[in-house]
């Protein structure tokens, strides 16, 4: 099995992408890392044998597969930064419509008891 | 005996025109103070609350059943005389008569918090199908070993906090992982609790509002990514 140091690779990134959610998160980190990818993949654009040689060297085989893999970890940051929005997003809408409510409190009938409708 | 205006009864409402009326019927013979939240109703919710002395405070949108507690909780505790604060569930599925035992447990100033458990002895689950109690089963298992709590019902919308620990709460989870969060706070916290036995009736009106197994997926998976930045 040739595939080992690749497969090493992987669950390191998986583990320290887990570390990084719960740990080390914040806009700019979100921003440096997508420019480092950003970055990798325009290399791997002008330069086509660099993706196979790196294949090579960490035991994956083709260049294309290499490139598949990097493209599932990018979309894993890419998707935690999207949900890491949409919650902050959700907090601020809280906020908002909380403080409506409680700006406008409506008072129901005087408490000698229920009033009925027809 | 309670002063009844230090009482606040916190009720969060979505949809639930057609079972309000008899919650607060329920309710009314008691003399605590009640906050109905509609959290972004699209039915006749609040004129029906509005027949009753209630405060009625509304969400715009929806939000989740956490959100809309935590305003109702927010709103009873802007009151200086506000001592206990009441959760309870505006599906009818509680009996108001729970609350004074709850609430004198309190008193004793022994714990901070009271949780109501249809499952201990006492406690009562009228008409609970098998789905719905197996369910419970796994989410009150998944719960202890998350929270660290010796609890028997972790999904219970009843709880009574004194003022202190409901200052101390504070709910961010906006949807049904909210009941998971109160309690990994309690536990967090180290706050004093017990469980009181509460009866819980189901009807079939209740049973279609409930929780199934399917959104407990869902709150797993809040949880999980509540704790991400």
């Amino acid at each position: 099995m040739n595939f080992q140091l690749f497969q090493i690779i992987l669950v390191i990134a998986f583990l320290s992408f887990v570390l990084y959610l719960y740990r080390i998160k914040t806009v700019s980190t979100d921003r440096i890392i997508l420019f480092i990818l950003s970055l990798g993949g325009i290399l791997l654009v002008i330069d086509p044998n660099l993706a196979t040689q790196i294949a090579n060297f960490v035991g994956i085989g083709r260049g294309a597969d290499l490139i598949f893999y990097l493209f599932m970890i990018f979309c894993l940051f890419r998707f935690a930064e999207i949900d890491s929005n949409l919650r902050s997003q959700e907090q601020q809408l809280t906020k908002v419509v909380r403080m409506q409510a409680l700006q406008n409190p409506h008072k129901g009938s005087t408490p000698t008891g229920p009033e009925r409708e027809p | 005996m309670i002063d009844g205006s230090s009482v606040w009864v916190v009720i969060p409402a979505f949809n639930e025109g057609k079972a309000i009326a008899q919650v607060l019927e329920g309710l009314a013979e008691y003399p605590y103070q009640i906050v109905v939240v509609d959290d972004g109703s699209q039915d006749d919710i609040a004129q029906c609350a509005l027949h009753y002395p209630v405060t009625l405070l509304k969400h715009v949108v929806n939000l989740g059943q956490g959100a809309a507690l935590q305003t109702g909780i927010t709103y009873a505790l802007s009151f200086s005389t506000t001592r206990y604060i009441v959760t309870f569930d505006a599906d009818g599925q509680h009996s108001a008569s729970d609350i004074p035992p709850m609430l004198a447990l309190l008193q004793s100033e022994q714990y901070d918090v009271i949780i109501g458990s249809r499952f201990i002895k006492g406690g009562k689950a009228v008409n609970i199908g098998l789905t719905r109690r197996l369910t419970l089963w796994a989410a009150t298992l998944l719960t202890r070993l998350i929270s660290g709590l010796h609890i028997t019902d972790t999904h219970n919308g009843l709880r009574v906090f004194t003022a202190d620990a409901a200052v101390k709460i504070q709910i961010t989870q906006n949807r049904m992982a909210h009941a998971s969060q109160i309690l990994n706070r309690i536990a967090f916290l180290k706050m004093r609790y017990c469980e009181a036995p509460v009866s819980i009736t189901y009807t079939p009106y209740s049973r279609a509002k409930g929780q199934g197994i399917l959104n407990g997926i869902n709150i797993l998976w809040d949880i999980f990514l509540g704790n991400i930045r």
